[in-house]
């Protein structure tokens, strides 16, 4: 924790934006990376058990084919998973500074869940390399790197969609009640189809299109992992409209902006443009007709994330007016410790002075009606009486039915003192000016 | 024929998608978002620097139904010297020159066929927060909606707070 404090201090407007593009940027690495894991070894899984029930040879050898390409390399499992998400919990610790999210138990959760998931699957990974005689094994730890990296998208699912709600962000302290909420239901569902349509988008552009692509070796076997990868990457971008629709829906209404509506229709229309590629993939049985899947997809996330973080903005947008006036007072701050020693020494009378001028002087002058009285009318009372005239700064009231009432000015009581010196004095001064003309 | 139905029919299935987001932004649009005032009345400035008490300016939520909106001679009282140059303190002044009220928007408001008679008054007597239904509008700008104000809102906090659940004491 005082790593953390130390690592994290008040942010600037500027950390402010820059923790907003990392939240976007990193989020299209993690996201995709967990979520192609994840359906890579579930895809594997899968097909090693079917294949074993049918005794389908090429249902077994394409599970290990897809976990020799995609299944986790601890390497890239650090700097395609753990990194960026490290990193984004430190831009939301910014973004959500002073706040009452969890920013810590919740990223904290997030990362040992994904670093177990990112093992798991690499052991998974070796075994299938050797599947004749560690195939026991590689479906023990495939079963758990699915349930980590399961519960992985799920953690960042609800986290994220907690971030909507500052209302309950100091009574959800744990987050466990909002992974029961309907809207992390319903994006669950969203992320799960995305990421089994993603992955199967990547074996498509992987096993085809990318380079030598993958050997073969016969024509049936070919045949079948394009009807395979085609056929659930169509089905799984056909159904995830129905999600993006299902959570506009029940949006919350703070985070409401026309961005989410926009881009969440230009995300609808590129997986159409999807949807229409990998059919023609499927009847045309040329798999050279879905290269721009691939790319159309992670375009298409990206606008996904942009609408995110545009509605979670809105949501928090009082807290973030909240950090640029703490940011602003910072930096006023900063200025006068970086002032010349002699104006550091503001002396009692020159600080009654200044919030005078600022506070009071736009309603309150001495020789004249502005919105208040004249000071010269309503001082001489307090002649010899400051701590009346403190009381009254503090707590006024409505003393002139001619003049609108004074509002409460938040001061503090060595600034109101400070005030009522400064008022006293100055007062004095101008008096005796006025007598010596 | 097939051939020309199938890809007719995704596309028609995707368009429908982006048809019922349509709908949705413009339901939003129309009836949720909160409205755009005729000044940007800096609510953050106002209650959140200079510490104003929300009845300050909202005068009668502890003595009527209505909070109401202030009197545009109230903003003129401090306006006419304060913040002069500022653009929307500008409109104010002009408002006030010409005599016309300012017609701000509602920002919260039941829907009528709820029939319900909400009324600040007991409210605040109770000693309920402005921020419990209005959300920290020390922060805002301008105000807008950040709890959605519906019987489960309501009745929940009855309930914890002891209030009257009858539905006689909203519906009349």
């Amino acid at each position: 924790m005082i790593i953390w404090d130390a690592l994290i201090s008040q942010p600037r407007a500027d950390h402010l934006i820059i923790a907003k593009y990392i939240v976007i940027v990193l989020s299209l690495f993690f996201f995709p990376y967990i979520s192609i894991l994840f359906g890579s070894l579930l895809y594997a899984l899968g097909l090693n058990v079917k294949g074993r029930a049918d005794h389908n040879p090429l249902e077994i050898r394409l599970s290990a084919d897809i976990m020799t390409t995609f299944g986790g390399g601890l390497g890239r499992g650090f700097f395609l998973g753990i990194l960026p998400l490290m990193v984004i919990g430190v831009a939301f610790a910014q973004i959500l500074y002073d706040s009452d999210f969890n920013v810590v138990l919740h990223f904290g959760t997030i990362l040992v869940l994904a670093t177990l998931g990112i093992i798991f699957s690499f052991f998974a990974r070796n075994y299938a390399l050797e599947i004749e005689a560690k195939e026991k094994l590689f479906r023990i730890t495939a079963t758990l790197a699915i349930v980590f990296l399961f519960l992985t998208i799920y953690g960042f699912v609800a986290t994220t969609s907690l971030m909507y709600y500052p209302g309950k962000w100091a009574t959800m302290k744990t987050g466990l009640p909002t992974l029961f909420s309907a809207i992390v239901f319903v994006r669950l569902l969203w992320a799960l189809t995305f990421s089994l349509g993603l992955t199967a988008v990547a074996m498509l552009f992987f096993f085809f299109i990318w380079g030598d692509g993958l050997d073969f070796g016969s024509d049936d076997y070919k045949r079948f992992v394009r009807y395979f990868v085609a056929g659930n990457a169509f089905l799984f971008t056909l159904l995830q409209p129905l999600f993006v629709v299902w959570d506009l829906y029940i949006f919350p209404e703070i985070g409401k902006t026309a961005a989410v509506y926009n881009l969440s229709a230009g995300f609808v229309l590129l997986l159409m443009l999807c949807g229409i590629f990998l059919y023609q993939v499927i009847i045309k049985q040329n798999e050279r007709l879905g290269s721009a899947v691939f790319p159309l997809y992670i375009l298409g996330v990206l606008l996904f994330f942009i609408s995110d973080h545009a509605g979670r903005e809105t949501a928090y947008q009082e807290h973030t007016n909240y950090l640029l006036a703490q940011a602003e007072q910072l930096k006023q701050q900063q200025a006068m410790e970086a002032a010349p020693a002699a104006e550091e020494a503001v002396s009692k009378m020159e600080l009654g002075k200044q919030i005078y001028n600022i506070r009071c002087a736009a309603c309150h002058a001495f020789d004249r009606k502005v919105v208040g009285p004249p000071h010269f009318d309503v001082l001489p009372k307090y002649v010899d009486k400051k701590e009346e005239l403190v009381k009254f700064i503090l707590s006024p009231v409505r003393v002139n039915p001619e003049y609108p009432p004074m509002p409460s000015l938040g001061l503090q009581p060595h600034e109101a003192e400070a005030v009522a010196e400064y008022l006293l004095e100055e007062f004095q001064r101008q008096k005796q000016a006025s007598g010596q003309q | 024929m097939k051939e020309k139905i199938i890809p007719i029919g995704i596309v028609g299935y995707f368009l429908l998608m982006v048809a019922l987001i349509g709908v949705l932004g413009w339901y939003w649009q129309n009836f949720q978002k909160t409205p755009v005032q005729p000044i940007e009345f800096p609510h953050n400035v106002h209650v959140g620097k200079l510490k104003l008490d929300c009845q300050f300016c909202h005068k009668f939520p502890s003595k009527s139904k209505f909070a109401t909106v202030p009197s545009v001679k109230l903003c003129v009282d401090c306006h006419k010297t304060a913040a002069t140059d500022r653009p929307e303190v500008k409109k104010l002044l002009k408002y006030w020159e010409d005599q016309v009220p300012i017609e701000w928007l509602k920002v919260y408001s039941f829907r009528k066929n709820a029939n319900v008679n909400f009324s600040h008054k007991p409210h605040i007597r109770a000693g309920v927060d402005c921020s419990t239904c209005h959300g920290r509008v020390d922060q805002m700008i301008t105000a807008r909606k950040t709890r959605n104000i519906n019987m489960g809102f309501c009745v929940s906090c009855h309930r914890q707070e002891r209030a009257p659940t009858d539905c006689w004491t909203c519906h009349k």
